[in-house]
C-alpha cells in the first residue's frame, strides 16, 4: 500500500483536520467551563456559597457543580455520535478508494 | 495493580454494608486498633479474591504466549466492555473512596476533586484517546518512540511511568493493606505482603486479561451498588434534596460550611493549581493510558 498516496487523499486530508479541529475545540470549550469554575473557587468562593433561592439550603455551588458533571457527559456523547457517524464515514469512504 | 481495585470494590461493598453514620464512624476509629470480624465482609472479600483468581487460572490457561495477548489481552474487545473496564480503573480506591470520604469531612470541597477527575475524563478522550489507539501498538512508550529516538524516549518514558506508578501504588497499597487489617485483624505489615503478592500473582500468570474481568466486574458492582445507595438515600429523604442537605448541615460539626468552598481549599493559589493537577493529572495515570490499547 502507498503510504503517500493515502496521505495526499483528499478524505484522509479531510478526516484528519476534521477530526483534529473537533477535538481540539471540545477540550477547549471543556477546559474553558472547567478553568472559570476553578477560578471562582479560587477567587471569589463566597458567590458558590449563595443560596439557589430565599429559604433554601441548596447553593450554586452545587448546581454548577452538578452542571459540570453533566456537561462532561453531554460533550462525550456529542464526540461519540460525531466518531461513530462522521469520522467512521469518512474511514470508510477512505478505505474503499485507497484499496 | 488489580487486587487494590479488587479491594476497592470490597472496601465499597463494605461500605455499603456498614452504611449508617454509626458504622462509618467505627470504621475509621478501627484503623489502628483491632476491630471485632465482620463475617459478610470476609465472605464477600474472599468470594472476590476467588473470582478473581479463577479469571486468571481461566486467563493463563487460554494462553499469554504472544505479546499481544499478554499486554493488550488480545486486544479484540467491544467498546462497552472496554469501557466499563476504564471505568473499573478510574474508580479507583482513590477516586471512590477518597472522593467520598472527602466530601464526608469537607463537604463542597470534595466536590471539586469529584469535579476534576471527571472533567478530565472526555480531556483523554477528545485529545489522546484515538492517536493512541490508532497506532496499533501496545504500551505509550511504544507511541512515544515511534517517531523520535527510542532509547532516551524509552527511558523516559520508564522512569515517569515508575515515578507515577510508585506514588500511586503507595496510597493503593496502603488502602488495601488497611483493608485486610480491618477485615482479618492481621498485622498491617503481613496484610500489605498479601495485598502486594496477589497482586503478582494476578499479573505474572495472566497477563492483563484477568485485569480486564476484574476491572469489569469491579465496575458494575461499583455503579449498580451506588446507583443503589444513592437510591436508597434519596428514598429515605421522600426524594428531596433539601431535606437530605438540611439534614447533613444539621448533623456536620462544620455546620453550614460544609455548602460551599473553603474548608479544604483555603487560597487561590492552591485553588488553580489543584484544578490543574485533576485535570491533567488523570490523563497521564499509566493505568488509565494503557486501557486504551485494547479496543477492537
Amino acid at each position: 500500500m502507498d503510504l503517500q498516496q493515502i496521505q495526499d487523499h483528499p478524505a484522509f486530508r479531510q478526516l484528519a483536520s476534521e477530526r483534529t479541529r473537533f477535538g481540539a475545540g471540545m477540550s477547549v470549550g471543556m477546559a474553558a467551563a472547567y478553568f472559570t469554575y476553578i477560578l471562582t473557587v479560587a477567587f471569589c468562593p463566597q458567590v458558590l456559597g449563595l443560596p439557589l433561592w430565599n429559604g433554601t439550603i441548596i447553593t450554586w455551588g452545587i448546581l454548577i457543580g452538578v452542571a459540570l458533571i453533566a456537561l462532561g457527559f453531554v460533550m462525550t456523547a456529542v464526540y461519540v455520535r460525531r466518531a461513530n457517524s462522521r469520522f467512521d464515514h469518512l474511514n470508510q469512504r477512505l478505505m474503499e478508494e485507497v484499496r | 495493580m488489580i487486587s487494590r481495585q479488587a479491594c476497592g470494590a470490597l472496601l465499597a461493598t463494605a461500605f455499603a454494608l456498614l452504611s449508617d453514620p454509626a458504622a462509618a464512624d467505627a470504621l475509621t476509629s478501627a484503623v489502628g486498633t483491632r476491630q471485632s470480624l465482620n463475617a459478610t465482609a470476609i465472605a464477600m472479600f474472599l468470594g472476590f479474591v476467588a473470582v478473581s483468581l479463577g479469571i486468571t487460572w481461566w486467563a493463563a490457561r487460554r494462553g499469554t504466549s504472544t505479546a499481544k495477548d499478554f499486554y493488550a489481552a488480545g486486544a479484540g474487545l467491544k467498546g462497552f466492555q472496554n469501557g466499563l473496564a476504564i471505568a473499573g480503573d478510574y474508580t479507583s480506591a482513590a477516586t471512590f473512596l477518597g472522593v467520598t470520604a472527602l466530601v464526608y469531612t469537607s463537604g463542597y470541597d470534595g466536590m471539586i476533586y469529584a469535579i476534576g477527575f471527571l472533567v478530565g475524563f472526555p480531556m483523554i478522550l477528545f485529545l489522546i484517546a484515538e492517536p493512541l489507539r490508532n497506532l496499533g501498538r501496545y504500551t505509550f512508550a511504544d507511541v512515544a518512540a515511534y517517531r523520535l529516538s527510542e532509547v532516551p524516549i524509552r527511558t523516559v518514558a520508564g522512569v515517569n511511568t515508575l515515578v507515577i506508578v510508585v506514588f500511586y501504588l503507595i496510597a493503593q497499597m496502603v488502602g488495601a493493606g488497611k483493608l485486610i487489617q480491618l477485615l482479618f485483624g492481621l498485622p498491617y505489615i503481613y496484610a500489605v505482603g498479601i495485598v502486594g503478592g496477589l497482586m503478582m500473582v494476578y499479573v505474572t500468570f495472566g497477563g492483563m486479561l484477568p485485569t480486564r474481568w476484574v476491572q469489569i466486574i469491579k465496575a458494575v458492582l461499583l455503579i449498580s451498588g451506588s446507583a443503589l445507595m444513592s437510591l436508597l438515600i434519596l428514598w429515605h429523604f421522600g426524594f428531596s434534596l433539601e431535606a437530605l442537605f438540611r439534614e447533613a448541615v444539621t448533623l456536620h460539626p462544620k455546620a453550614g460550611a460544609i455548602m460551599a468552598p473553603g474548608g479544604l481549599v483555603k487560597d487561590p493559589i492552591s485553588a488553580i493549581s489543584l484544578g490543574l493537577a485533576l485535570i491533567f493529572g488523570t490523563a497521564g495515570l499509566p493505568h488509565i493510558l494503557m486501557r486504551f490499547f485494547y479496543g477492537a
